[in-house]
C-alpha cells in the first residue's frame, strides 16, 4: 500500500468504525429505553420491578424515538466537539499532553541532537520540518500528531531524550514519521471523537451521582423518592458511558495494534537499520518506568505513542501496541531475549561542520549529484509516486549533505524568528530588481534585518541550488513563532519583494507559495482544504493550467512543450485535455488551480503527478528547476515528495 | 418524552461545548505566550553568557574603571536570576516585572559601559571586541523581535480572558490574574549598528 492508498483509507470511514458507532448507539438506546422503563415503574408502583411484563406496561414509541433522538444528538455533540478541538492542529495536542515547545535555537545538546535527527528525516522526505515538542516524563516514549504530513508535530519524552542513543532515537523518530505517513492519526482521530461521545454519557452519570451527595439530606419521603430516582439514573447513565467506553477502547486497541506492527517495519525500512529501533524497544523493556506517561490526558491518545503509555487492568485486551517481546522478535527474529537497562548517557553535540570543512562537504554533495551517483534527473514515473511519503537510508544521508551543505550561519538564522525573515527575504533577492528591493526593505521590513540580511549575503551565494527549498522548509517552524501582527507584516514585505518588478518568477512562486500556504493556515489566514473532487474531470481546467506551465517550463521549444504535455496526457489517461498556450498562462491561474486541485480525493492525486513527472522526463531528462516545480506543486497538495529521488532497488 | 425536554436538552448541550471551547481557547492561548517566552530565552541566555567575556576584554583596557565593570557584572547576575524565576512560570505577573526591571537595569549598566568605552579606541578597536559588540547588537534585535511576539500574544491572552462572556469562568478555569507584558526600557543599543551596503 503506498501513501495514497494509505491516506485515502484513513480518509474513509473504515468498517470497524461504522460497526462501533452502530451497536454502541443502538446498544445505547436500548439500555436507556430499559432503564427509563424501570423509572416509570417506579415512580408508579414504588417498587423496582425490571420484569418484562411490568416494563412492557410502560412501553411506548414515542419515548423510543425521543430518547434516540437525545442520545444521538448527545453523542452527536460529543464527538463533534472532541473531532474539533483534537483536529486543531498538531500543535494542539502536544500542549493537551502537557508537551514543551524545543526552541529551535535551543543550546541544550540533546535536543540539540533530537532537533537534528528530525530535520534529517523530514527532510529526507520532503514534508515541513514539523515543531518539536517535549513531555517532562521519566519514561521512554515518543508520539506524532497533526492531520496532514505538513502540519504534524513530533513529540518525545524526556526519557527518551537522555536515554537512546542517536541510532535508537532516530529508529523512534521514523516509528513516528511512518505514522504520519500511513495516515494513523486521521484514522484515530475519528475514533476518539466517537468514543468521547459515548464516554460523555457516563461522565453525566457520574456527576449525577456525585450531586447526590448535596441532596441526601432531604429527610421526608417525596425527597426521598427522588433521590433514588436521581441515583438509578445516575448509575444507570454511568454503566452505559462506561459499558460503550469499553467496547470502543477495546475495539480502539485491536485497530492500533495492527498499525504499530506496520509503523515498526517502516521505521526499519526508512532507516535500513534494525538496531536503532530494536534497541530503543529493549531499553524500555529494561527500564524500571518502562514507556508509561503520568499525565492524565495521555489515554486518549494513545495509539499515537511509540510504546504503551497507560497500562490498563486488562493489558492484552486494550493496549493499544502489542507486547514488547513481539514487536521486538518481528524486528529482529534471532533475539536473545534479553532487555537493556538504559543510563542516562552523555550526549555529545552532533559535529558541527563549518568553513572549509563545510566548503568540500557542499562540493563533494554537487559532484555525486552531477556524476549520477546519485540519481537526480531519472525519474521513473512509477518511482517518483513510491517515493512520496516514504524514506529510505540513502535519502536521510543526502539530506545530512544538503544541511551540512547549508552554511552555518544561514542555519542559525533559521533558528529564530528574527533570523528567519533576513533568510526568506534573502532567498528573494534578485539582481535585476535589487534596488526596488532594498527600497521595500527599508522601509517596510526592520532596518536591523537589513544588518543581519548583509552579513548573510555571502553565505546565501554559497547556498547550492538543491538546498534552496530545504533551507526554506527550515525557516518555517521558526515563523510560525512569530505573533500574528508580525507575520501580517512580514507577509506584506515577502509579497512586496516579490512583485517588485511587477513580474512573479517562478523561482519566487514557489517560495511564495509553500511558505504562505502554510503559514497563512498556522495563522487561520487560510482554511485547510476539504477534498471535494472525487472525479478528475472536476478538475479538467486546472490539470491542463498545471501540465502546460510544467511542459513550457521545463522544454524551451513550444513543439517540445506540447509533445511533453501530450506525454503527460496519456499518462493521466484523459484524452480531453487541452494544451494551455504560454501567452494564456498567468501565475496567478496557477495558484487558483492549486487550490482547486487540493481539493481532490487522495487517490486521485498520484495521477496528477504521475502526469506531471511524465511531462519532465519526456525529453529523458530533468533540470533542477521543473524538479523543484514538482515538488512544490506536490507539496502544496500535501504529498511530500524527496529532494533527491533515488533508484529505488 | 416531550419536544421541550429535548429542545431544553440541546440548549444545555451546546451551553456546555460553548464552555468547554472557552476553556480549551484559555489554555491554547496561555500555552502560545508561554511559547513565545521561551524564544526570549534562549535569547537572553546568549546575551548574559556574552557579558562575562565582554567584561573580560574590557578589564584589560579599563584599569581605573573597576566599579562600572562590577556593576555590569552584578547587573548580569540579578537579570540572570530575574530570568531563571521568569522562566518557571511566565505567566507570573511578579516574576515579569522581575525581569522587566533587571533588565532595565543591566541595560543602564551596559550603556554607562558603552560611554566609557567611547574614551578607549584601542578598545573599540581591538578585534574581539568588534566582534563582541556586533554579536550583542544581534542579540539585542533578537531579543526585541521575540519580545515583540511575547507581548502580541500577551496581549491576545489578556483581551480574550477579559471579553464577555470569558470573565465569567476565567478565574474558575484558573485564568485569575492577567499575565505581565515584559517591557523593557528602550536600551539603548551596546553600539551603533554597522552600515549596510549591499
Amino acid at each position: 500500500m503506498n501513501f495514497f492508498a494509505a491516506q485515502d483509507r484513513a480518509r474513509r470511514k473504515t468498517g470497524w468504525l461504522v460497526l462501533l458507532f452502530m451497536l454502541a448507539v443502538i446498544g445505547l438506546i436500548s439500555l436507556t429505553v430499559i432503564l427509563l422503563l424501570g423509572v416509570l415503574v417506579y415512580s408508579q408502583t414504588g417498587t423496582i420491578n425490571f420484569s418484562i411484563t411490568a416494563l412492557q406496561q410502560q412501553f411506548n414509541w414515542s419515548m423510543v424515538t425521543g430518547v434516540a433522538a437525545g442520545i444521538v444528538l448527545f453523542i452527536f455533540l460529543g464527538s463533534i466537539y472532541k473531532y474539533l478541538s483534537l483536529s486543531q492542529g498538531g500543535a494542539a495536542v502536544a500542549e493537551m499532553l502537557g508537551g514543551r515547545l524545543v526552541s529551535r535555537s535551543s543550546a541544550d545538546p540533546d535536543e540539540r541532537r533530537l532537533l537534528n535527527v528530525v530535520d534529517e528525516m523530514a527532510i529526507a522526505s520532503g514534508i515541513t520540518v514539523p515543531r518539536v515538542y517535549v513531555l517532562d516524563e521519566m519514561g521512554i516514549n515518543a508520539f506524532a500528531a497533526g492531520l496532514t504530513p505538513n502540519s504534524a508535530v513530533i513529540g518525545v519524552t524526556n526519557g527518551t531524550l537522555t536515554r537512546l542513543n542517536r541510532e535508537e532515537l532516530q529508529g523512534v523518530i521514523a516509528h513516528e514519521f511512518s505514522h504520519i505517513f500511513n495516515g494513523d492519526m486521521r484514522l484515530n482521530l475519528r475514533l476518539i471523537g466517537v468514543l468521547h461521545g459515548i464516554l460523555l454519557i457516563g461522565l453525566l452519570g457520574f456527576q449525577l451521582l456525585r450531586s447526590l451527595r448535596f441532596m441526601g439530606r432531604s429527610r421526608n419521603s417525596k425527597g426521598g423518592q427522588a433521590v433514588a430516582v436521581v441515583m438509578i439514573i445516575g448509575l444507570g447513565l454511568t454503566v452505559i458511558g462506561y459499558v460503550g467506553y469499553f467496547f470502543g477502547q477495546w475495539i480502539k486497541a485491536m485497530v492500533s495494534r495492527q498499525r504499530e506492527y506496520l509503523a515498526d517495519a517502516s521505521a526499519v525500512r526508512y532507516t535500513r537499520n534494525r538496531d536503532g529501533i530494536a534497541g530503543a524497544l529493549k531499553k524500555i523493556g529494561g527500564f524500571s518506568a518502562g514507556s508509561f506517561l503520568d499525565t492524565p490526558t495521555a489515554a486518549e491518545y494513545s495509539h499515537a505513542y511509540f510504546a504503551q503509555g497507560v497500562g490498563s487492568m486488562l493489558d492484552s485486551m486494550f493496549a493499544t501496541h502489542p507486547p514488547l517481546d513481539h514487536r521486538i522478535k518481528s524486528i529482529e527474529p534471532d533475539w536473545d531475549g534479553k532487555f537493556i537497562v538504559p543510563e542516562v548517557q552523555q550526549t555529545k553535540v552532533d559535529a558541527e561542520i563549518s568553513g572549509d570543512k563545510q566548503d568540500t562537504k557542499s562540493e563533494q554533495l554537487m559532484h555525486a549529484i552531477l556524476a549520477g551517483s546519485i540519481a537526480t534527473g531519472v525519474l521513473n514515473v512509477d518511482e517518483v509516486i513510491e517515493q512520496i511519503g516514504a524514506i529510505n537510508d540513502e535519502q536521510v544521508h543526502i539530506a545530512q549533505s544538503i544541511i551540512d551543505s547549508i552554511p552555518v550561519n544561514l542555519r542559525r538564522a533559521t533558528e529564530e524568528p528574527y533570523g528567519a525573515r533576513a533568510v526568506i527575504y534573502g532567498l528573494l533577492l534578485d539582481r535585476a530588481k535589487l534596488d526596488t528591493q532594498k527600497s521595500i526593505m527599508q522601509q517596510r521590513a526592520d532596518a536591523a534585518v537589513l544588518v543581519l540580511l548583509n552579513n548573510l549575503l555571502a553565505d546565501l551565494n554559497k547556498l547550492p541550488e538543491l538546498a534552496r527549498l530545504p533551507l526554506l522548509e527550515m525557516t518555517i517552524p521558526t515563523l510560525k513563532g512569530l505573533s500574528k501582527p508580525q507575520y501580517q507584516k512580514f507577509r506584506e514585505v515577502v509579497q512586496a519583494l516579490i512583485s517588485a518588478d511587477k513580474k512573479v518568477e517562478l523561482h519566487e512562486w514557489v517560495i511564495q507559495r509553500l511558505l504562505i500556504q502554510q503559514l497563512d493556515q498556522e495563522f487561520g489566514l487560510r482554511q485547510p482544504a476539504k477534498p471535494k473532487h472525487a472525479i478528475l474531470g472536476a478538475v479538467k481546467h486546472e490539470a491542463e493550467i498545471v501540465l502546460s506551465l510544467i511542459a513550457i517550463i521545463e522544454h524551451s521549444d513550444e513543439q517540445d512543450a506540447q509533445q511533453a504535455f501530450a506525454a503527460g496526457k496519456k499518462m493521466i489517461g484523459a484524452g480531453a485535455l487541452n494544451f494551455v498556450a504560454r501567452d494564456e498562462l498567468n501565475l496567478a491561474m496557477l495558484n487558483s488551480a492549486l487550490d482547486k486541485l487540493e481539493q481532490l480525493k487522495p487517490l486521485l492525486k498520484p495521477r496528477i503527478i504521475k502526469a506531471m513527472a511524465a511531462c519532465i522526463m519526456h525529453d529523458g531528462k530533468a533540470t533542477i528547476k521543473g524538479q523543484e516545480l514538482l515538488r512544490a506543486i506536490a507539496s502544496c497538495l500535501d504529498c511530500p515528495i524527496p529532494p533527491v529521488l533515488t533508484e529505488l532497488s | 418524552m416531550d419536544m421541550s425536554l429535548i429542545v431544553f436538552f440541546v440548549i444545555i448541550g451546546v451551553v456546555a461545548l460553548y464552555i468547554i471551547a472557552i476553556f480549551n481557547r484559555l489554555v491554547a492561548l496561555k500555552h502560545r505566550f508561554k511559547n513565545a517566552f521561551a524564544t526570549i530565552e534562549v535569547q537572553l541566555k546568549r546575551r548574559y553568557e556574552l557579558i562575562p567575556n565582554l567584561v573580560e576584554i574590557a578589564k584589560g583596557y579599563l584599569k581605573h574603571e573597576r566599579e562600572t565593570l562590577d556593576a555590569v557584572i552584578s547587573a548580569r547576575n540579578a537579570a540572570a536570576k530575574g530570568l531563571s524565576q521568569a522562566h518557571s512560570d511566565p505567566g507570573n505577573p511578579d516574576a515579569i516585572k522581575g525581569l522587566s526591571q533587571a533588565e532595565g537595569k543591566l541595560a543602564g549598566a551596559l550603556g554607562s559601559l558603552n560611554v566609557v568605552m567611547e574614551a578607549y579606541p584601542d578598545l573599540k578597536g581591538n578585534q574581539n571586541m568588534m566582534q563582541l559588540s556586533e554579536e550583542m547588537t544581534t542579540t539585542e534585535n533578537k531579543v526585541a523581535f521575540a519580545r515583540q511576539a511575547f507581548n502580541d500574544a500577551v496581549m491576545e491572552y489578556n483581551v480574550y480572558k477579559q471579553s464577555f462572556p470569558q470573565t465569567i469562568f476565567a478565574a474558575t478555569f484558573g485564568h485569575g490574574k492577567d499575565a505581565e507584558l515584559l517591557e523593557f526600557e528602550d536600551s539603548a543599543k551596546f553600539q551603533d549598528a554597522p552600515k549596510v551596503s549591499f
